[in-house]
């Protein structure tokens, strides 16, 4: 019985957690705006590995809605996978794969290549929700006005 | 006099059908006549209109490279409807065109049987149907580019899916527009249910909606920013986007689709692109070339 309760209680903690770090792999879009990236993506407080986490259950929500980013080639889930990898070898400097899967010449320190992968899936997810209230101010004889 | 009862009844029932299904595209209606007007605005006198749609435009770019004074059916044609300079460098390279064996390749294509005795001639007895796309299927409720219904057509002959960007896709189509602009026929994009309407609106959606790291609509270069000049291009304008499609791109040094070009637009914004056959892509599409209805079929065509 006292296995049990001591189960439900960590699992209870462990999901709240989750939740309160948005690393829940549901995070929303309007959750997603009342994170603060300088927190959540901070490298030197929080440690590459959680930065890390924090990255890949943010754009596997921006995935899910269709919004991740790319940057120069490099999709942001490539950029996660070269600091996972980074991380494995005890790499100081990390080179992300393209789109179409072949190294780039970008080389990256880790600790930037994780705090990037961390700001561009929230950004993408915070920016899916600002977008919804906004898209309609560029819209003539809506809300655009000249 | 039950007769007449019954002929008025059928009359009004058919004006309210009539009417209902017109009404399906009135919100559609209205965004294209107010993007015309912001259009002709905008170009009706760029030099005397500068500070509020041409803030960042020299006064010598706008008086020799920005022509003034054009109308709707002028935006058909793309940047060149305006931009002076880049016209001269445009009717230089269709003196030889560079996509002429594609049309002829796409011909062929066109004519070609799949392995089963039946051929793309079957599925589309009118090649002049480069206008008439993407249309909305009230079967299956959602929107089919052109590029779809081709591949639909080669999957179900037991034949394996083509390139949606280029290649053959790219070849048959230029076929189907040269076809359309030949038998002088516009672009017919219609809306006529609630669930077409709901698809155009998202397209609507996508298209002005900020993305990407750069934080860009579409509509931030080719609505706001159309006229202005990134580096040494002029940005085209939406109204007319669609018409002359496939294009042999100078980056590309071939021909591609729209979803092709579409593709690298939203790239540029800094987001992975959706697929040309998505949902999203589709609906885009839908709306863009709704803003297009009734210009002039003008493809295939070259841009830079």
């Amino acid at each position: 019985m006292k296995k049990i309760y001591s189960l439900a209680i960590t699992s209870i903690i462990a999901f709240s957690l989750a939740g309160c770090m948005g690393g829940s792999d549901s995070l929303t879009p309007a959750a997603a705006v009342k994170l603060d990236q300088r927190e959540v993506c901070n490298v030197d407080k929080l440690g590459l590995e959680t930065v890390l986490a924090h990255a890949k259950a943010y754009n596997a929500a921006a995935i899910k809605e269709k919004v991740e980013f790319r940057r120069l080639g490099v999709n942001n889930s490539a950029l996660i996978v070269a600091v996972e990898e980074g991380l494995k070898t005890k790499a100081k400097t990390v080179t992300p794969k393209n789109f179409k899967g072949k190294a780039t010449k970008d080389k990256f320190p880790i600790e930037y290549a994780a705090h990037r992968a961390c700001t561009f899936g929230l950004s993408a997810l915070q920016q899916k929700h600002e977008g919804k209230s906004t898209w309609r101010l560029a819209v003539p004889g809506d809300g655009y006005k000249y | 006099m039950l007769l007449k009862i019954v002929k008025t009844s059928a009359l009004v029932a058919l004006a309210a059908c009539t009417l209902s299904a017109n009404s399906f595209n009135t919100q559609a209606e209205k965004d294209k006549a107010e993007l015309v007007k912001y259009f002709e605005a905008k170009f009706a006198d760029p030099e005397k209109n500068a500070a509020t749609f041409f803030p960042y435009s020299t006064e010598d770019e706008l008086k020799n490279n920005i022509k003034k004074g054009i109308k709707h059916m002028d935006f058909g044609i793309g940047n060149y409807a305006f931009n002076s300079a880049g016209v001269a460098t445009y009717e230089e390279i269709n003196e030889m065109p560079p996509y002429e064996d594609a049309i002829d390749a796409g011909a062929a294509l066109y004519e070609k049987k799949f392995a089963n005795g039946n051929s793309l001639a079957i599925c589309f007895p009118d090649p002049t149907i480069g206008g008439d796309y993407p249309m909305f299927d009230s079967q299956t409720k959602s929107v089919v580019s052109l590029t779809q219904a081709i591949n639909d057509c080669v999957t179900s002959n037991g034949e394996k899916k083509w390139n949606e960007k280029k290649g053959d896709m790219a070849k048959v189509q230029a076929f189907f527009a040269s076809q359309t602009k030949e038998a002088e026929k516009k672009v017919n994009i219609k809306i006529e249910s609630a669930e077409a309407a709901a698809a155009y609106e998202r397209g609507k959606e996508f298209y002005y909606t900020q993305r990407g790291y750069l934080n860009l609509s579409c509509a931030t270069c080719h609505v706001q920013g159309a006229g202005q000049r990134v580096r040494n291009e002029s940005l085209s304008q939406l109204l007319g986007h669609t018409t002359h499609f496939p294009v042999y791109r100078l980056k590309w040094q071939g021909l591609g689709t729209l979803e092709r070009r579409m593709q690298g637009c939203v790239k540029d914004q800094g987001q992975n692109p959706p697929k040309p056959s998505s949902k999203t892509m589709k609906e885009l599409l839908y709306f863009m070339a709704y803003m297009s209805n009734g210009m002039a079929v003008d493809g295939p065509d070259i841009r830079k």
